[in-house]
């Protein structure tokens, strides 16, 4: 648990030895994911990355049209933004009483890769299912 | 001048945001601000920034008042940047539960 702590971190701090070197590579809006893949799969469900995916070809102006191109409640498609924009993967533009879903950032995911040790047994059982 | 906006998900609950500022293709400020979701609603919990001309941090669960920091004059802006990512990466999760403690007491 340590070691994948450091991981992440290390990766921050390299991304951005990076971006020292020449910043005006890099977009101007970012959201970096240094998680591993338990996490990253806990919150890009099937349902949130089909929403991001939505937003960003249907571009719906509202959140109730957004629902109605999802086909799902519209309860759940809220609570599912307002997740995603406290981490910064969407924007909510407020306009008057209407709330349009934007994303205007780039989305970097470095994956981690897991360093949960197994045993010999536990690898053999992953790769006959494989 | 321009800025590029960075937000880095520590956990789906904890959140650094990094803002540099450039100039020349030069990052010549910068401001981290780590924040989290406590009961649905996120709080500023800690902040460093090199705006209005001087190295500052604020410490929300004290007070937000900025606390000038004349012991890193001089330094590059690398130095310091590198400096305070360290200081929120080992000190991130006992600031949120100073935050959470102070809250308690509300």
């Amino acid at each position: 648990m340590k070691q994948t702590e450091e991981i992440k971190w290390d990766t921050i701090k390299r991304f951005f030895d990076n971006v020292f070197e020449n910043p005006n590579a890099f977009p101007d809006n970012t959201v970096i994911f240094t998680w591993d893949e338990k996490e990253l799969s806990r919150l890009f469900t099937k349902e949130r990355l089909r929403l991001i995916k939505t937003i960003r070809e249907k571009k719906p102006k509202t959140i109730k049209k957004l629902a109605e191109k999802l086909d799902r409640k519209l309860s759940a498609v809220s609570r599912d933004l307002s997740i995603l924009e406290g981490l910064g993967v969407i924007k909510l533009e407020k306009k008057g009483r209407k709330v349009k879903p934007i994303i205007i950032k780039s989305i970097l995911i470095f994956p981690l890769i897991s360093i949960k040790p197994k045993t010999i047994e536990q690898y053999e059982a992953q790769k006959i299912r494989l | 001048m321009k800025t590029k906006k960075f937000v880095i998900p520590l956990t789906e609950n904890d959140v650094l945001d990094i803002k540099l500022t450039i100039q020349k293709n030069q990052i010549i400020g910068f401001a981290l601000n780590f924040r989290s979701r406590i009961s649905e609603v996120w709080y500023a919990i800690y902040r460093v920034d090199t705006a209005h001309g001087y190295l500052h941090e604020q410490r929300f669960w004290i007070n937000p008042e900025p606390i000038h920091l004349p012991r890193f004059e001089g330094m590059s802006i690398k130095y310091l940047f590198n400096f305070f990512i360290d200081e929120i990466k080992k000190n991130w999760k006992r600031y949120r539960n100073y935050y959470e403690e102070k809250m308690k007491f509300r």
